[in-house]
């Protein structure tokens, strides 16, 4: 899933301060699971603002609305009239449905209300973990199922560098090297062979350095 | 001509002797004078001396600049070049800058993350691996080709080095590690600095058992100490350092000058030992911020003169 | 004031620990936006007398309510 972080509360006041009137909008996918941004979230939300706004002697008005997914648009059609009603939009979804929601309604002001972080998952409850970072030329059969692109903090194709240490990453200790782990499940795999061999530089033409990509599927299109 | 320039360093290992580095680190700033002064401290008492590139991930003068700097000296520089800020596009551009200005040592590091430095709201590239800067290096050498396959109009003919951290984790994976950047084109290795000799011993054995000292010139980090908070620092604040107890109490007894004397001991017992390991072809000395230090220790190891060929 | 079930006797196995742990995350919030997070307390069943003693004890301290006051102000 998309993990993403509810902004801080100072942060989002700031943001809302030219509008009286807002519809705070939940997406009910990604952003549910991590906590940040799903029907709860958004209805606490609602209320911690106008209890933050309250104290300085403001009223904010706040309409809570959760659609299923913001990043597509048969479900954010659902939120046109509260959008029409309301002066801005705080969106909790991702970046990308913040922005799918831009593209759709071009006169209103849509602003984000969490940042967006990783692709990751629920490692254990209350824990999410980075596993995925899109390169889009996946290599996880070569490192065992953990990925080095992502989850070493040094990108090694041949690692690990000379900072592991009790397997641990040398930028904090808790990080795990990911190196460590590589070696430690592909030697319980009996493969440990195959790591010997010369992993040669990464094609990034796939990756976000290669530029914004898209994805068509001729067999969708009408 | 530039080009005539040879790596001594080079000579001094393939000639079978045993080489001595030592280490420079830039300054923060652009007082090329820096430089000089550490320059002329190690000139003759080394046969190359390193150029951290941006080390402990903090903003540096460059090392290809230093590095020209001790040419002009007549001081034959490594230069060593991390992957954490410059895609391979820079790097293999530096390269050849750097072959055409004289320099004929390269040392291929990952680098230190930049979490760690001085900049830390920086982005990192780490667009290849040091392995990977290896064979890029290594092709530009032998087959005049850089990564694209481009045949380049004359080949930097580098004497490629790697470093090697025989403490840190995990070590059985150290001697494979070792191998890759062997056969990925590491001619030298230098390694982090020793203080636990019986650690090391192992991983030369694990090296030799390997055939790997055959194949690479290895070279064993020396750094003497000043003071016991010295000892501690690097036992807890420095990435993938192997302090031992016995060394921090050994510097625990003494204070003042009487420090300096005893991490000078150590550093000369640590050589001492050094030498007679199998495999073991050199030292490096790194004196961080105290090169001041280098020649008495060369010259007290017994290691003096060095060849001026 | 927030009372849970006592320690072990909860019908759905951990519902009052998850009820404490959410109150700690609302105290969180209110101290965020500066309404103070002792004005709302976790109780468990069997410890309701010492709880509802502190909770009065730092009620004291804290005076009226700042949304009230807030709200009078703006008139």
């Amino acid at each position: 899933m998309i993990v993403a972080k509810q902004k801080p509360i100072a942060e989002i006041k700031e943001m809302l301060r030219p509008y009286p009137k807002v519809l705070i909008l939940g997406c009910g996918t990604c952003v549910k699971t991590c906590f940040a941004g799903g029907e709860d979230e958004a209805a606490t939300l609602g209320a911690v603002l106008r209890l933050a706004f309250g104290q300085e002697g403001k009223s904010i008005k706040t309409e809570e609305l959760t659609v299923e997914r913001q990043c597509e648009d048969a479900f954010i059609q659902e939120a046109a009239q509260a959008v029409g009603r309301n002066q801005a939009v705080l969106s909790l979804a991702c970046g990308a449905g913040v922005q799918a929601m831009a593209r759709r309604f071009g006169k209103a002001v849509i602003l984000p209300g969490v940042n967006t972080t990783f692709m990751g998952v629920l490692e254990k409850p209350g824990l999410f973990t980075e596993e995925c970072s899109g390169c889009g030329d996946c290599e996880l059969d070569t490192f065992g199922g953990i990925c080095p692109v992502t989850r070493c903090s040094k990108r090694l194709m041949n690692g690990p560098c000379g900072g592991s240490k009790n397997g641990k990453c040398e930028i904090s200790p808790d990080t795990d090297c990911a190196w460590q782990l590589i070696i430690d499940h592909m030697t319980a795999l009996g493969q440990l062979e195959d790591l010997k061999r010369y992993i040669p530089a990464k094609d990034w033409r796939p990756s976000l350095s290669g530029g914004p990509r898209h994805l068509i599927r001729e067999d969708h299109v009408i | 001509m530039k080009s005539d320039v040879q790596s001594r360093l080079k000579s001094v290992l393939t000639g079978g002797g045993f080489a001595v580095t030592a280490e420079c680190g830039p300054p923060r700033g652009a007082n090329a004078n820096v430089i000089y002064k550490k320059g002329e401290l190690l000139k003759g008492c080394v046969d190359a001396v390193n150029v951290t590139d941006n080390q402990t991930a903090v903003v540096r003068m460059s090392s290809l600049a230093a590095c020209l700097h001790l040419l002009e000296l007549g001081v034959e520089p490594v230069m060593q070049m991390v992957t954490r800020d410059r895609n391979r596009i820079a790097l293999q551009s530096d390269i050849m800058g750097a072959y055409s200005l004289g320099i004929r040592n390269l040392l291929c590091l990952s680098g230190d993350h930049q979490s760690l430095g001085s900049q830390p709201e920086a982005m990192n590239v780490f667009d290849i691996d040091s392995v990977n800067l290896l064979h890029a290096v290594r092709t530009m050498r032998d087959e005049g080709e850089d990564m694209s396959g481009f045949t380049l109009n004359d080949a930097p003919k580098m004497f490629i080095g790697a470093a090697e951290n025989p403490f840190a984790d995990p070590l059985a994976y150290r001697v494979v590690r070792l191998a890759k950047k062997i056969a990925a084109g590491a001619d030298f290795i230098q390694t982090q600095c020793v203080f636990n000799l019986p650690r090391f011993k192992e991983w030369m054995r694990m090296a030799c058992e390997e055939g790997l000292t055959e194949k690479v010139y290895i070279m064993a980090g020396i750094t003497p100490l000043k003071s016991a908070k010295m000892a501690q620092f690097m036992a807890t604040k420095v990435a993938g350092m192997d302090m031992p107890e016995s060394v921090i109490k050994r510097m625990s007894g003494v204070t003042g000058s009487a420090a300096v004397e005893e991490g000078q001991k150590i550093a000369l017992e640590t050589i001492a030992e050094l030498r007679i390991i199998p495999g073991v072809r050199g030292i490096h000395i790194m004196a961080i911020e105290a090169e001041e230090r280098v020649p008495e220790l060369v010259r007290a190891a017994g290691l003096l003169p060095r060849s001026q060929k | 004031m927030v009372i849970g079930c006592p320690s072990g006797k909860c019908k759905r196995i951990d519902g009052n620990v998850r009820a404490a742990k959410r109150v700690a995350w609302v105290q969180k919030l209110l101290d965020e936006i500066g309404l103070g997070g002792k004005r709302l307390i976790y109780a468990s069943g069997d410890e309701t007398d010492a709880v509802i003693t502190l909770l009065l004890k730092d009620l004291a301290g804290l005076g009226p309510n700042p949304v009230d006051k807030g709200a009078a102000k703006a008139k």
